[in-house]
């Protein structure tokens, strides 16, 4: 069984890629899936950091490329998980030192040492980003429901179906359920509404989520960070499964419970 | 000719109006080619013709498109239309002007952008079936028709009128050419910013909020859609760009849709 390649894009930089990237791929891991996440943003790695996994490095993805190292030196080992590796980028690189048929092909060659291989792709929709798209079977959009990211999802999405024919799948991130329901933010069929493609979920805003993050351990590997369910449910919809939307808490009793 | 490459690569056949090409695999130039020689046998015979062109799942852009019309050309024929399977063939051909269809790999039409049929009263038209995304772009000399929203960040032009089945919520330009009759209507007139000949006004939804503001329809496009929305046509009067509702329109504004027999 070979694996199934995803890439998370958004356009827009600071929606949560790297976050989201990291958290569905824990996600899949903890679910019995062998996961390995390519940072596919040379010169300005982050994936690493959400991970934890910084110190551990030795060899990068331009050193596969470059044929200083095997395809599997280069895979670091997340501990926390059963099968869980990072495939780095460089970061004294550049994004034009590799090209979009050397993605390809290290992509390919890792399909056969996991169920699901996740690219972060970088911001934007320059060369970086074609590069992360070109292996992927999968595209997953993230975005929040503020104004300019939506607009640049929605380029996004013109492009994938102009260029790849690459199915979207959307991740809605940072949603306040409260905002929405006071009528002062989008709502989440609002999103869906100008979007218009597949819903794979919504994650709530919450400061936990950032805050593991920053420390280098996915909200997922956290049980008192109630808000990962979501990115459970993420990976089950990746799966293939029929998981129900989460009920988002907007106010009143929990709020007053637990004063936030 | 080129050689190595499979003579019924490029495939013609008589229709009663014209005349329809079929182009198998192989390298672009080589085709254009093959076909190039095959109009030459003909000998002219199909000159003025209808020519629907159907290019299979070959991804092409517009150099390349535009490659095939002039090879067209040179015998004196148009692409009346351009049948692929692939989305950014069918974009090129767009880009072109080049009347175009999006054929799914089962037969079905899954777009379709062609100028519909004309008679000597009025502007041709040209439908758009499918939503324009941000940083999509449409333009016509003929009226268009949109068959989907138009979502903020896409552009949409016409000399004549363009008519919205669905959401404008981005930016239409009617009489790009100074066509000062033109009209934009759509089910859900949201805009950017419109514009008619020259003269530009700017939507409700550029305006910035003040904080803790919210609009009629909720902020900008967001809660637009639950709010009492209704279908409007904006037009221009003594200068200035108006915008009615429909049910005015309809019963004040009779001339405005009986004007101009250009």
């Amino acid at each position: 069984m070979t694996a199934t390649i995803i890439t998370v894009t958004s356009g827009k930089g600071g929606v949560g890629k790297t976050t989201t990237t990291a958290n569905i791929a824990a996600a899949l891991a903890l679910a019995n899936q062998r996961v390995i996440t390519v940072d596919g943003d040379i010169g300005l790695r982050n994936l690493d950091l959400v991970l934890g996994l910084e110190n551990r490095i030795v060899y990068d993805l331009i050193d596969v490329v470059e044929g200083r190292c095997s395809l599997t030196q280069a895979l670091v080992r997340d501990q926390r998980a059963p099968a869980l590796w990072l495939l780095p980028a460089a970061q004294t690189r550049d994004k034009t030192d590799i090209t979009t048929d050397q993605m390809i092909r290290v992509c390919t060659a890792l399909r056969q040492y996991a169920d699901y291989i996740l690219i972060d792709s970088p911001a934007g929709i320059e060369h970086g980003f074609q590069n992360s798209i070109a292996p992927a079977d999968r595209v997953l959009i993230v975005t929040t429901s503020d104004v300019s990211a939506l607009r640049d999802a929605d380029k996004v999405i013109y492009l994938l179906e102009r260029d790849w024919r690459k199915p979207p799948g959307l991740v809605i991130n940072r949603y306040n359920a409260r905002l929405a329901q006071k009528g002062e933010m989008r709502t989440i069929d609002d999103v869906l509404d100008i979007l218009a493609i597949d819903l794979l979920g919504v994650v709530p805003e919450d400061p936990n989520i950032v805050l593991a993050s920053d420390r280098g351990t996915p909200a997922v590997y956290d049980p008192k960070i109630q808000t990962a369910q979501a990115y459970y449910n993420i990976a089950q919809r990746v799966l293939g499964n029929n998981v129900p939307l989460m009920r988002f808490s907007t106010g009143s009793f929990l709020t007053n419970l637990f004063g936030r | 000719m080129a050689a190595g490459l499979d003579q019924n690569a490029v495939i013609l056949r008589g229709r009663s109006d014209g005349i329809a090409i079929e182009i198998a695999s192989g390298r672009w130039e080589d085709l254009l080619q093959l076909l190039s020689h095959r109009l030459e046998q003909t000998d002219g015979f199909f000159a003025g013709g209808y020519v629907v062109v159907d290019v299979g799942t070959r991804q092409l852009n517009e150099a390349e498109v535009d490659l095939l019309g002039r090879v067209l050309a040179s015998y004196a024929l148009q692409p009346g239309l351009v049948r692929t399977t692939d989305e950014r063939t069918f974009q090129a051909a767009l880009a072109l002007g080049i009347p175009c269809a999006h054929i799914g790999l089962d037969g079905s039409v899954i777009n379709e952008a062609m100028p519909a049929q004309a008679d000597d009263n009025t502007f041709p038209f040209f439908v758009y079936r499918g939503s324009l995304r941000s940083g999509q772009q449409l333009y016509r000399h003929e009226h268009i028709m949109i068959m989907g929203d138009v979502n903020p960040g896409a552009q949409v032009a016409s000399n004549g009128d363009i008519l919205i089945w669905g959401r404008l919520r981005g930016l239409a330009h009617a009489g790009v050419e100074g066509n000062l009759n033109a009209i934009i209507a759509a089910l859900d007139l949201d805009p950017v910013q419109l514009r008619i000949g020259t003269v530009v006004a700017a939507g409700q939804s550029g305006q910035p909020l003040q904080p803790g503001q919210t609009t009629a329809n909720g902020p900008r496009w967001g809660a637009a859609r639950t709010a009492d929305r209704r279908p409007e046509i904006a037009r221009l009067v003594n200068g200035r760009l108006l915008i009615e509702t429909w049910d005015d329109v309809k019963t004040t504004g009779a001339p405005l849709l009986k004007r101009r027999r250009a």
